[in-house]
């Protein structure tokens, strides 16, 4: 009895935990139906490198990174290496960003986003599972379902396109050191951008 | 477009107020003499009048957010000091603990002409921004300019904005010791005081002005033993390295002028 107690009060503790996605842990895992309405399991994609861009293109921030093309070249660099993009909006119905699945899905394919797939998280379950807080926030999950990178999309957190070029590219770097199977170094960083409208 | 703005800015800088509106502020270029002299620092602010129901950020800005920058292009010899900050607020933008300024915010900055400089000069400006509320953030820029003249440096009509925004630029305290004692996700910070002088930290209101250090939603809670005052504070989550640095500016609520006070590392013992 006294177990299972015990047992409950870790579960509710595990439920509320502030960081729920911490680097070097397994990713909190999610299925979810993307923009066109099929379903995506992150358990599933086991085997697989798993990207999970958090997007709003009302953001001055996230437009930097489309209207530079630096995101949809990423996006398109790392598909064609095997791995899986999930562009991710967790605007929530009324706010800022916020579109039904199909209208988002049509959206992202005029700014040209090849993710593999796009996903309205119009609750927020996924955005608050991963604590995804800003847009852009970059995420990897490697081919085991550990979290290896949680962080900024670069090192320039400003709004402005031709900073791109100079910035340290923190992801891309996190993600070639995956792919690579080595050690990301900065595998935790501030993501920069507007909040995510929860 | 620019260009255009900073044309129309120009023609009519001499009436104050007249800044340039983007994002959700307007920002003018002000100064507290229209004419320098050589070798000496010019006393100017940039000031943003940022819309109701928005906020820009402080150098700290938190957790999303972004503090102001400027660039400058200045004559040949001139240098520019730091673009000061005055004490922040504290503010919530959707879920992100942040620091920043509603309505009016005066950065004050200084520029000093080599020695032997004359004649008229133009100082410019580009300043970026970012406005933000619970719905939105919006940029904005400003492309500003200065004139000045050699002369006598006599006081402007804005003179008095400066001198009353400087009264809240916090300035680094010598006989308030701050040391920070790191551990796996908290910070023990300890104020110590000479005992001769009465020190409440009750008397202020801490911000830590170095990112990434103290977590942005962090209350400080001092408590008083033996001569010193220590507050236990969350680590910043994006604090990965051995803390190196920690500015913390203390805010007077008596109107006491603002503190800094700065911690450094002792540097690593090689052997």
């Amino acid at each position: 009895m006294k177990t299972i107690i015990l047992s409950a009060i870790a579960g509710i503790l595990t439920l509320v935990t502030v960081h729920a996605a911490e680097v070097g842990a397994g990713a909190p895992m999610f299925t979810a139906k993307d923009a066109k309405g099929a379903t995506v399991s992150l358990a599933e994609l086991r085997g697989k490198v798993v990207v999970l861009e958090w997007l709003n293109f009302d953001c001055p921030f996230v437009k930097k990174h489309y209207v530079s093309g630096n995101m949809q070249k990423l996006q398109a660099d790392c598909t064609g290496k095997g791995v899986v993009w999930l562009t991710i909006s967790s605007s929530a119905e009324g706010k800022e960003g916020y579109l039904e699945p199909s209208k988002l899905g049509e959206l992202a394919a005029t700014k040209g986003n090849k993710a593999t797939h796009v996903i309205a998280d119009g609750d927020g379950k996924i955005g608050k599972a991963y604590a995804a807080k800003t847009t852009p926030h970059m995420f990897i999950v490697d081919k085991e379902g550990k979290l290896v990178y949680n962080g900024a999309i670069d090192s320039k957190a400003t709004p402005d396109a031709a900073d791109v070029a100079t910035a340290d590219k923190f992801f891309a770097n996190a993600l070639d050191a995956v792919l690579a199977d080595k050690q990301v170094v900065n595998a935790k960083n501030q993501p920069y951008g507007c909040g995510v409208k929860y | 477009m620019i260009a255009r703005t900073v044309m129309i800015f120009a023609s009519v800088a001499t009436v104050s107020f007249a800044g340039i509106c983007s994002g959700k502020a307007e920002a003018d270029w002000i100064t507290a003499t229209k004419s320098y002299e050589a070798g000496k620092p010019v006393q100017t602010a940039v000031r943003l009048v940022v819309d109701a129901g928005w906020h820009t950020y402080w150098l700290n800005p938190g957790e999303g957010g972004m503090k102001i920058s400027a660039v400058w292009e200045l004559p040949a010899g001139w240098t520019a000091g730091e673009l000061e900050h005055p004490v922040p607020m504290r503010f919530v933008t959707g879920e992100l603990p942040g620091f920043g300024y509603e309505r009016t915010v005066v950065f004050p900055v200084k520029f000093t002409p080599p020695a032997g400089f004359t004649g008229e000069v133009k100082l410019k400006g580009k300043i970026s921004w970012l406005t933000c509320n619970d719905q939105n953030c919006v940029p904005g820029s400003a492309a500003l300019e200065l004139s000045l003249t050699a002369g006598d440096a006599a006081a402007t009509a804005e003179a008095k904005f400066i001198a009353a925004a400087l009264l809240h630029i916090p300035r680094q305290n010598s006989e308030i010791i701050l040391t920070v004692a790191e551990s796996a996700k908290t910070l023990t910070l300890t104020l110590s005081h000479p005992t001769t002088k009465r020190f409440d930290p009750a008397d202020y209101e801490f911000f830590p002005a170095t990112p990434q250090v103290v977590d942005a939603a962090a209350k400080f809670v001092f408590t008083h033993t033996a001569n010193k005052w220590t507050a236990e504070v969350p680590k910043s989550e994006y604090a990965t390295k051995a803390i190196q640095q920690l500015t913390l500016v203390l805010a007077s609520k008596a109107k006491q002028p603002p503190l800094a006070l700065t911690w450094t590392a002792e540097p690593a013992k090689s052997h």
